[in-house]
């Protein structure tokens, strides 16, 4: 099953993310802020990365430029999880390299839906 | 699969206490008429995770009043507002009745609505005061008449050109396909025109452009979020085209033969011949076939595009590998 890196700093939305995910069998790991994930996404392939916006030491925005630059995650899928319906967030995320976003609040059933998406 | 998320409902209270307490930490040292960015950042951050967790967990009450609240911090971070006494007052007052509802719908009490609605109206209050007079002289525009959904299958020609640099976003042609084909029958042409000699090509870029059918019950708002992420990344036009039900099965074969299929249908159920004015975009590729003029356009199965996009993703990798 793919690996999918998943980052948030708010633990309950990190639990509940990672939680669900396993529960449908993929392989997750999980991260605190920018930093967390950056450093994990060095040491591990991963296949997909779902990433909340604002959070301490990196945000998701830098995150994105961060792994893009990385020769191994050119092409992967980035989703950011962002409570903003409007598109200035949107927007910004798209020009860093994000593939698409989910918004806030979601519920299990709307964040697997689409995962499985991008991870047919 | 069914989660129960009121599971994690005791790790969201946790963390938003201590998000309170960081919050009433940061405001007590915030100096009026300065802008301490990291401290504004850290307070915005805290009420995000709050507003964000409480809407997840359907704890609405408070992820209103929360959505204020980061208005006002988030005007603050940008600069479009100055840090005043009253107005750190009235967020360190936000903080404790915060504590008080997570308390309250922590441990099933009563929520001190009036407190609660009290505070809100000052945060809004505060609100509008900045914005107050920005909206005096402005016209009021009228809203746009929403054209009506028409009812029952359609048929919709989808243009579909994604601009080169598709591929690096982590956004695949295939998947919007397959997205598509959740939707209703699917029947698509790819465009190859812009393909180079393959001593050119760069596996990176999408040459590629389709036209598309897709033939279902589906509204242009389900078509519209399919191509959400990429709209910005393409050219892109959608075409409604009714179809009446007893006439959707003779369509069949004429469909598979590319041929332009007959706009039918409207509100009323009337058949509608095609406008000569404006021939679906089809049409003029049907046309331009006919008169020999075409060379690049075929009807290939989404099955074999998504090969074809695999082998090109081995060619990449393989290259890499070689570099």
């Amino acid at each position: 099953m793919p690996t999918i890196l998943a980052v948030d700093d708010s633990a309950s939305m990190r639990q509940m993310v990672v939680f669900t995910l396993k529960g449908a069998g993929f392989n997750v790991i999980d991260a605190v802020d920018g930093v967390d994930a950056l450093s994990k996404a060095r040491t591990g392939k991963v296949d997909l990365v779902l990433t909340d916006v604002n959070m301490p030491k990196m945000d998701g925005i830098s995150l994105i430029k961060e792994l893009r630059a990385l020769p191994n995650y050119r092409f992967t899928p980035i989703l950011m999880l962002t409570t903003e319906s409007g598109g200035e967030k949107k927007m910004e995320g798209k020009n860093a390299g994000a593939t698409g976003w989910i918004v806030k609040p979601f519920n299990p059933d709307q964040l697997l839906a689409t995962i499985k998406k991008v991870l047919r | 699969m069914s989660i129960d998320i009121n599971q994690f409902l005791d790790t969201f209270y946790e963390e938003s206490f201590e998000g309170l307490d960081t919050m009433e930490t940061e405001l007590l040292a915030l100096t009026p008429g300065e802008a301490d960015e990291e401290s504004i950042n850290t307070i915005f951050r805290a009420a995000h995770s709050i507003k964000g967790g409480s809407g997840t967990f359907g704890l609405t009450v408070v992820s209103d009043f929360t959505h204020v609240l980061e208005t006002l911090l988030d005007e603050m971070r940008d600069g479009r507002r100055e840090v005043t006494q009253p107005a750190v007052d009235l967020m360190l007052a936000s903080v404790d009745v915060l504590r008080d509802m997570l308390s309250a719908l922590r441990d099933g009490n009563e929520i001190d609505a009036p407190r609660v609605a009290d505070v809100h109206g000052q945060l809004e209050a505060l609100l509008k005061g900045a914005e107050a007079g920005a909206g005096e002289g402005e016209t009021v525009l009228e809203a746009a008449p929403v054209e009506q959904e028409q009812a029952g299958s359609s048929r919709w020609t989808i243009e579909f050109k994604p601009f080169s640099h598709l591929f690096k976003s982590g956004n695949d042609p295939v998947r919007i396909m397959m997205e598509l084909a959740d939707l209703g029958t699917v029947r698509a042409s790819v465009n190859l025109d812009a393909l180079p000699e393959l001593d050119l090509l760069d596996p990176e870029e999408c040459y590629l452009s389709w036209f598309i059918e897709v033939e279902g019950d589906i509204s242009e708002e389900q078509l519209k979020d399919v191509f959400a992420w990429v709209e910005d990344d393409c050219e892109l036009s959608f075409e409604r085209g009714q179809i009446e039900a007893s006439a959707a099965a003779d369509q069949d074969v004429a469909a598979t033969e590319d041929v332009p299929p007959t706009r039918q249908g409207n509100e009323e159920g009337e058949a509608k011949p095609p406008s000569p004015a404006a021939p679906p975009a089809n049409q003029a590729a049907a046309a331009k076939k006919a008169q020999g003029g075409e060379s690049g356009s075929i009807r290939v199965g989404i099955d074999k595009v998504d090969a074809l996009i695999n082998m090109v993703g081995e060619l990449v990798i393989t290259q890499s590998m070689l570099n």
